[in-house]
């Protein structure tokens, strides 16, 4: 098929502004990148913009050595693991029956449910009760509170709704029972959007960085954002507080080692999406065609 | 069968997942128990800042040789509650809401301390002191200012601070193999400032035939000095009342405008909040007068002489202007770090930790580390470290323990941050440098503008503290865009939008208040002048 001159243009400018938009997320990350590998000299001079100076691992050896980052970046799995995992299982057990038309006072149910996304108590509310849990100081105030997120709930539930039923009559004439037809009907067909709500959970998950903050007190359990944001923000705070507080100064970070952080923070992210991604769109759209 | 087995893996999957979460959840909270009842001695808790940046293998900022060794050595079991140093008013915030906050509150920003005061978050240490100390009770009898600087407006004692030398903070270095080579002698009017930045822009003091060399910097706090060489401080003292003075806003913004139309300053200086461009203009040999913290420059000092092995710099003190000659920001010898929470379980018990931690021998193990192990005594008493890179790593992470410690006790053995011994050539120019500066910028003729040092102004209440801040930040603003505007916007209709805006924020009344206040305490306060002055020897 030919295309018209007119199209031509149509598709160049397209081009040309999703490439200018696709670059501007991606020099950052490739500058952040050359920082972490170049020397600190270059660095200081301004000589560093998108390919390492003076190249070396320096920046990411220290970074092991000199810091908990090994710890960190264990932290944030398990935090990640176990909290998607308990999130997706939660969130399942709940959208399934909400979906099913013979499932007493369902409507009920999901109305009270939707209610609550009306509110949200504030922090030192939320506080309180993770503390009258004896949540605090452990991962349990960062997985249990926000358990099943209303919104994922929903695009959940919209698409089990979608799943015709008679495959689960059929199912039901087989004689399968209800941990059979959700586990091998309805979850095998409901991939995409299992792994697009999975995704949401877990980069929430990994990039937890207030809760962290609020509820851990053990500096060996803190995770990757919390030990990266305390060695990047120092600059920024410099500004107002080096006056009153000398060390922040003294003991900042160099800024390769920075910016070998943030590479391990975003790192596994980086390599996670482009898998998922295929069902990401998927899911996204199933969600939202049916309300 | 199916349907059983089926139900039975997915409930054992659930409980595996419940268990596992619960170990994980669990086992912070034992540890901490098992540290607890040590020896049978007082529990207190202490906050200390997480920077996150103590090495792995000394363990945390809450469990490491130094906590280890407080509690061993101390009078009580300290339990140390790490607060993320950068968000530590969210955290303290959150910790006094639930009433977890650490007996012994550690933070260097006082307005805060202020705030939980006026919060009444914080226990009154009279009685406590007069009781039931006697290390901290010396220090403030020895050093009475401490006193009157942790006395609240209700006439009690809340805070404790620190005791340490003056030390230089902002300097203003400039390149003397520029002035040699242009024939030029270091400015010492503001006249001569702008005649010698403006060669050394348009000169090309590098020899390289290009014109890509700055005069001077206006970024990050390059702008407050030159303020400072204009006394443009908001109140000041005149004629003994203190005042809020508009008069010197013009010249010091006309004479920072004629810098950036005649291009002498960097055209971008004002995205370059962090002052990182002009770190590197310095250190790679583009810019002539700099001004910035002296450690900011002492760190970019050694690229500049990696970079031009030739490049000579020498410290200047700040020029005169018709309003005197002054001074830069420096940091004075006292500082209120702490407080006690309200709520402490055990108050007298926070006591002797803090008798503990500023005793002499106390604040040399910190500042020294263990004899045997991090120095050796030499005969005529100095103190000399076995390894310097083993006792960086056990030793460099603990400045905040030390927050309150009188430091001033101690001899120090660098100078401007590198050790006085040294034998590196560049580290003799800068020491060279270095004392330079501590004559020319802790001089009590040439002091800082301002009544007081920024962390001894008296605490005001909250619509006042909006009024001073707003005050500062527009000015601030509103004149940045007159130095950029040309004449869309000149220096003159700032001062009228500044000026007019300082009255629509409730400034009179601020400004009735500190008149009233000055009247109050002129003889009491621990004002500018006396900072550079203090003695405790």
């Amino acid at each position: 098929m030919k295309s018209t001159s007119g199209e031509k243009v149509f598709y160049g400018v397209n081009y040309f502004i999703l490439v200018l938009a696709a670059l501007s997320c991606l020099l950052p990350i490739v500058h952040i990148l050359a920082l972490s590998l170049s020397g600190n000299e270059a660095i200081t001079l301004g000589k560093v913009s998108l390919w390492p100076q003076d190249f070396t691992w320096t920046a990411y050896s220290k970074l092991i050595e000199d810091t908990n980052i090994v710890g960190a970046f264990r932290n944030s799995v398990v935090i990640t693991l176990v909290g998607t995992g308990l999130n997706m299982a939660f969130t399942i057990l709940a959208a399934y029956p909400l979906s099913r038309k013979h499932f007493y006072a369902r409507r009920f149910l999901t109305l009270a449910i939707v209610f609550t996304m009306l509110f949200t108590a504030g922090l030192i509310p939320n506080y309180l009760l993770a503390k009258s849990l004896g949540l605090v100081g452990n991962y349990g105030a960062l997985w249990l509170p926000g358990l099943v997120s209303v919104y994922n709930l929903l695009v959940l539930r919209s698409f089990f709704e979608n799943i015709p039923e008679e495959l689960e009559d059929a199912a039901r004439i087989d004689g399968s029972g209800e941990w059979r037809i959700i586990l091998q009907i309805v979850l095998p067909l409901s991939i995409p959007v299992i792994a697009t709500i999975a995704l949401f959970y877990g980069v929430a998950h990994w990039n937890s960085f207030f809760n962290v903050l609020i509820y851990i007190n053990d500096p060996e359990r803190f995770n990757l954002s919390v030990l990266v944001q305390n060695m990047i923000q120092s600059q920024s705070l410099m500004s107002e507080l080096a006056m009153l507080d000398p060390d922040a100064f003294r003991k900042l970070a160099p800024e390769s080692i920075r910016s070998a952080g943030i590479i391990v923070m975003i790192l596994p992210m980086l390599l996670v999406y482009p898998f998922l991604q295929k069902y990401f769109v998927k899911g996204m759209l199933i969600g939202s065609v049916k309300g | 069968m199916g349907k059983k087995s089926w139900g039975k893996k997915a409930a054992g999957g659930f409980a595996a997942v419940m268990a596992l979460s619960m170990v994980l959840g669990g086992c912070g909270t034992n540890n901490k128990q098992n540290a607890e009842g040590e020896g049978g001695k007082k529990e207190v808790s202490v906050s200390i800042y997480d920077r996150g940046q103590i090495p792995k293998e000394e363990g945390t900022y809450a469990d490491n040789r130094w906590t280890r060794w407080i509690n061993g050595n101390g009078p009580v079991n300290a339990k140390f509650i790490p607060i993320p140093r950068n968000e530590s008013q969210q955290k303290y915030s959150m910790l006094f809401a639930s009433g977890d906050a650490p007996d012994l509150v550690l933070e260097y920003d006082t307005d805060f301390l202020n705030s939980l005061w006026a919060q009444k978050q914080l226990l009154p240490l009279d009685d406590l002191i007069a009781n039931n100390s006697t290390e901290y009770k010396a220090l403030l009898e020895k050093v009475p200012a401490l006193r009157t600087l942790g006395t609240k407006p209700d006439g009690k004692l809340y805070l404790i601070g620190m005791v340490t030398k003056p030390e230089v903070l902002g300097a203003m270095v400039i390149r003397q193999d520029w002035l040699d080579k242009l024939g030029l002698e270091v400015p010492q009017t503001i006249d001569e400032l702008y005649a010698v930045a403006d060669a050394f822009a348009n000169q090309d003091p590098d020899g390289n035939g290009v014109k890509d060399t700055y005069g001077i910097n206006l970024s990050q706090f390059a702008t407050y000095y030159i303020d400072a060489m204009f006394q443009n401080e908001m109140f000041i003292v005149e004629n003994d009342q203190l005042v809020r003075q508009f008069d010197r806003i013009k010249p010091a913004y006309d004479f920072k405008k004629k810098l950036f139309e005649g291009g002498i300053v960097d055209k971008d200086f004002l995205s370059d909040k962090n002052g990182q461009k002009a770190e590197q203009d310095f250190a790679s040999g583009k810019l002539g007068i700099y001004l910035a913290y002296s450690t900011v420059i002492s760190k970019n000092f050694d690229t500049l002489k990696s970079t031009d092995p030739n490049a000579k710099v020498t410290a200047m003190a700040f020029p005169e202007t018709q309003f005197g000659r002054f001074g830069p920001d420096f940091n004075p010898a006292l500082q209120m770090t702490g407080a006690v929470n309200a709520n402490a379980k055990d108050p007298e018990a926070v006591m002797q930790y803090i008798d503990f931690m500023v005793t002499p021998s106390t604040v040399e193990t910190f500042a020294y580390g263990i004899e045997g192990e991090n120095y050796t005594k030499e005969s005529d008493g100095t103190f000399k470290p076995i390894d310097e890179a083993t006792n960086e790593t056990q030793m460099g992470y603990t400045n905040d323990y030390r927050m309150f410690m009188p430091k001033y006790i101690l001899d120090t053995n660098t100078i401007g941050g590198r050790p006085a011994d040294s034998t590196d050539p560049i580290d003799r120019e800068w020491i060279a440098i270095a004392e330079q500066m501590d004559k020319l910028y802790l001089d009590p003729e040439h002091p800082h503008p301002g009544f007081t040092h920024a962390k001894f102004r008296p605490s005001l209440d909250k619509a006042m503290t909006t009024t001073f801040n707003d005050g500062w930040n527009t000015m601030n603003d509103t004149m940045a865009k007159s130095i950029v505007s040309g004449d869309a916007y000149t220096v003159d209709q700032g001062v009228e939008d500044v000026k007019k805006s300082w009255y629509a924020s409730g400034g009179q009344a601020l400004e009735d208040w500190y008149k009233q206040w000055y009247q109050d305490n002129k003889d009491s306060w621990i004002f500018m002048k006396e900072l550079y002055t203090m003695k405790f020897e």
